[in-house]
This record gives structure tokens, sequence and C-alpha cells, in this order.
């Protein structure tokens, strides 16, 4: 991936694998409390 | 047509807060929605107060300028939210209060440092509003041809009869709204922007041609980056209007979910509201300021009715984030320092009180900016010193304060004091290239853990609410 590449679509993947994360944990958590 | 869809949104977002006003039965009620919200409404209004003038007007107008390396801020908001979902509620709302002032007096057992807190927040949402003010101007002299005087005076007047008759439930149903209008907005006028270039390809390969250092790291480097998200990740945590919604919501369950909401349409707004800035790149290569790209956009490229619900979005951005900050700079009046010097005797005349501090706080940044004292040029730098404020104030004496049961009242005063100066002085003095938040930090930091650790141990008491 050239640089243009990396400063244009950075803030997209960072922001989908951000939200990934969190919905995971999400469950995670809510599964660990029983809530 | 621009006019007529105005009139209509205005019409609307009254309506809504006279409506919202039957449901105000108690204080709590009035300041934080009686502790009732679910996560569609709670995340809603996160969403809309988050995203502001400094999205539609400040941001898009970096982009427009300095090139796109600057969305990578985009990330503060996801990380900044999960913290406060992870981290800080758990504790934070465990115990209910009505404002964050009042919070920090019953952990610390401090009236000094509720007033104290009070105050930074009134003069940090003066500073602030005035910046979303003088964005509405703008919109309003694009949209009715009036001055930009008028419409300032406008759009306060407004905000205030809404914000000021329903409380937070008038501002939660008024942001689900907005949130709708922005979201319509920007999804609708981002295909139809691009669509007249020629689709994406052509996009970028125009942009090129006309700013080649676009796509570079250009006026943003990685590390410039970095210490500005930080400041806007600390910033977004530590801010009142944001910790009074964590009170809001009804559990922690709908409180996770209604930050996710939060988090996909803030984030997923301002990354649509670049690429439009990109089109403005191309369409509108030689404007005065980049404050202008977006209303510019629609008016210049979008058939009328998409180009009013665009700038009725803009206008949405604005009056959802002011009417959260009007209500907060409220209650810190009403609530935290004149009802702690006079408090009111009935539920009844509390309320009066809180609506009177209402109007006088949402009256106080227009009289600013009307007599000249509050014009800035990017509206963004200005929001970023308000989250610099708030970060150097706030977040130590919040976030430690519901971990650490050592920390004391005078850690915390000491540490609030120091921030803020700190904070000051380093935007005054200091190098432009370090961001005031980082200093203001370290110094609240160290304030706040060597003076609790010198001072006399606090109560058990204080703290029994938050101990795990």
């Amino acid at each position: 991936m050239n640089q243009e590449a990396f400063v244009f679509w950075g803030p997209f993947v960072g922001f989908a694998a951000i939200v990934v994360l969190y919905v995971i944990w999400m469950f995670w958590v809510e599964r660990g409390d029983g809530e | 047509m621009t006019i007529a869809f105005f009139l209509f949104y205005f019409v609307v977002v009254f309506g809504i807060g006279l409506w919202s006003m039957r449901l105000t039965r108690d204080e709590s009620d009035y300041w934080i929605a009686g502790g009732k919200l679910g996560w569609l409404l709670g995340g809603a209004t996160i969403a809309a107060t988050h995203v502001s003038a400094g999205s539609f007007i400040g941001t898009i107008g970096v982009i427009y300028t300095a090139g796109w390396s600057f969305a990578w801020i985009v990330l503060s908001i996801p990380l900044a939210y999960w913290f406060m979902a992870a981290v800080l509620a758990p504790r934070f709302t465990r115990t209910r209060e009505l404002t964050v002032s009042a919070f920090l007096e019953s952990r610390y057992e401090s009236l000094a440092l509720r007033r104290l807190s009070a105050l930074v927040i009134l003069v940090a949402i003066v500073v602030f509003v005035q910046a979303q003010i003088v964005a509405s101007g703008l919109v309003g002299n694009i949209v009715f041809g009036i001055s930009r005087e008028w419409a300032m005076v406008a759009f306060t007047v407004v905000l205030l009869a809404y914000t000021a008759i329903g409380g937070l439930f008038a501002v939660v149903y008024t942001d689900f709204f907005q949130l709708v209008i922005m979201v319509a907005g920007v999804v609708l006028a981002l295909p139809i922007a691009v669509h007249q270039l020629g689709g994406f390809e052509a996009l970028f390969t125009y942009v090129r041609a006309v700013k080649p250092e676009t796509f570079t790291w250009g006026s943003f480097p990685p590390m410039h980056l970095f210490t500005m998200g930080i400041a806007f990740t600390l910033g977004t945590v530590a801010t009142p209007e944001k910790l009074v919604r964590l009170y809001s919501m009804k559990d922690m369950r709908h409180l996770r979910r209604g930050v996710l909401l939060a988090i996909v349409a803030a984030t997923g707004l301002n990354l649509l509201i670049f690429v439009i800035a990109l089109a403005a790149i191309v369409l509108f290569p030689g404007l005065p300021t980049g404050d202008l790209a977006m209303p510019m956009i629609a008016r210049g490229v979008l058939p009328p009715l998409l180009g009013a619900l665009l700038l009725a979005a803009i206008a949405s951005a604005i009056m959802s984030t002011v009417s959260a900050l009007m209500l907060v700079a409220g209650s810190a009046l009403a609530r935290d320092l004149y009802g702690t010097f006079r408090p009111a005797s009935t539920e009844r005349a509390r309320i009066l009180v809180g609506r009177i501090g209402v109007l006088l706080v949402g009256t106080a940044p227009l009289v600013l900016v009307l007599s000249g004292v509050g014009r800035g040029e990017l509206v963004q730098f200005i929001v970023l010193l308000y989250t610099a404020i708030m970060a150097s104030s706030f977040f130590v004496p919040v976030v430690l304060g519901v971990y650490w049961s050592r920390a004391t009242k005078a850690g915390a005063l000491a540490s609030m004091t120091g921030g803020v100066l700190t904070c000051f002085a380093w935007k005054l003095f200091g190098a432009s290239y370090v961001d005031p938040v980082l200093p203001g930090l370290v110094v609240s930091l160290l304030l706040f853990v060597a003076v609790s650790l010198v001072t006399t141990r606090p109560s058990e008491k204080a703290f029994a609410p938050f101990a795990s």
C-alpha cells in the first residue's frame, strides 16, 4: 500500500476495527455480568 | 424553498420543546431527563451533541485547507466514548447527581470545588458557544440573506426558547430529530456532489490535480496528529455535557448500546463530511476560508430541496451542541453557583431559577460575539481550546476520583486550578506545536497526586459509593 492510500483509508479502517472490537467487548462484558 | 424548509424546521424543534415541557415534573427531569433514557435516545443525543459546527464548518475547513491527514483525528471519537463506557461510567453513574459539579462536591466533600468547577464550566462554555454562534451567523446569512448579526440573534432566540422551556427532555428529543436531519443531509448530499465530478475515481484524480499535497501527511505529520488526538480524546471524556448524559441513561446496558450508536453516528458522519470537503476542493478551489466549503456545496451543487436539507443539517449540528451546552452552563449558574448561595425552597422555584440561568448563560455568548470579542477565523481551533480547558480541569478529578480512595479535596482543587492555568498559559506563551491539553493534563495529574498524598486522608463515606 502506498502512502497516499494509507493516509486516505487509515481513518476508515481504524473506525471499522474499533467498532468491531467495541461490539465484541460489549457482548463479552454483558455475558460476564449475567445481565 | 430554503426559507420555507427552515421555517418548518424551526417550528418542529420549537414544538418539540413545548411538548417536552409536559414531561418535566421535577428537577431531575429538567437537568438529566429523570435518568430514564434508553439506548436510542441516549445514543442519539450523545452523537448530536458531539457533532457540532466544528465538524460541518471548522473541520471540513481544515481538510479543505490543510489536507486529508487531519481526518485521522476522527479516531479520537470512538476511543473517547469507549473509555467512557468501559472505564468511567460503571463507577461514575453509581451516584446519580444532577450536575458534574454536584458530583465533585459529594465525592470530595467540598462546596468550594463545586463552585470552582461551575465557574470553569461557565467560562469555557461561553468561549465554545461563541464559535458556534459565529457559525450560525454564516448559515443564517446564506439561507435567509440577512446579516450575520441578525442570523446569530435568530438562532439564539430559537435555541433558548426550546432549551429553557423543556430542559434535557427537549434537548434530547430535538437532538434525535436533528441527528436524523444531519444523517439524511450528509448521506444524500455526498453521492450527488461526487456524481457531479464523475464518480469517486474522478474525484480523487481532480483533487490530486488541484491540490497534490491533499493525501500526504502535509500540514499534520503523525506526531502532531497524535498529540491533537490525545487532546480530543481526553477532552471528549471530560466535558460536562457528555458526563451528564451518562447520568441520564437508564442503566449500564442501555448506556453501552447508546455509546455504540453514538460512536457509529458521530464518527461516520464526520468521515462522510470529510469526503464532501474533498469535493469542495475541486468544485470551489479558491474560497477565502475553508469554513465556507460546506455552505457552498449546499448552495452551489445540490438541488434546492437537498441544499436546504444540508443547510438544515449544519444548523442542526450547531443547535444540538449549543442547546446541550446552554443547559449545562445554565445548571452551573443556577444550581452550582446561585443555588449554593441562595437555594430555592420549592421544586417549582428551583426549575424556574434553572430556566432563568439557561436564558442568562445562553445570551452571554451572543452579546460577546456582537460586541466583537468572540470572533475567530477557523472555528475548529476555538473548539480545540475548549476541549483542552475541559480536559485539563475535569479529567483527572473525575476519572481518578472514582478509582482512587486517597484523592482529597485539596488535591482536586489544586489539580483543577493548576490544570486550567497551565492550559491558558501554554496557549498564550507555550510552543504552538504542543497542544495546551498535554501540559495542562500533566500539571493537573501531578498536583492531584502530590497534594492528595500530603493532605489528610478523606473520609471513607465520600468514596464509599465508588468502591469496587
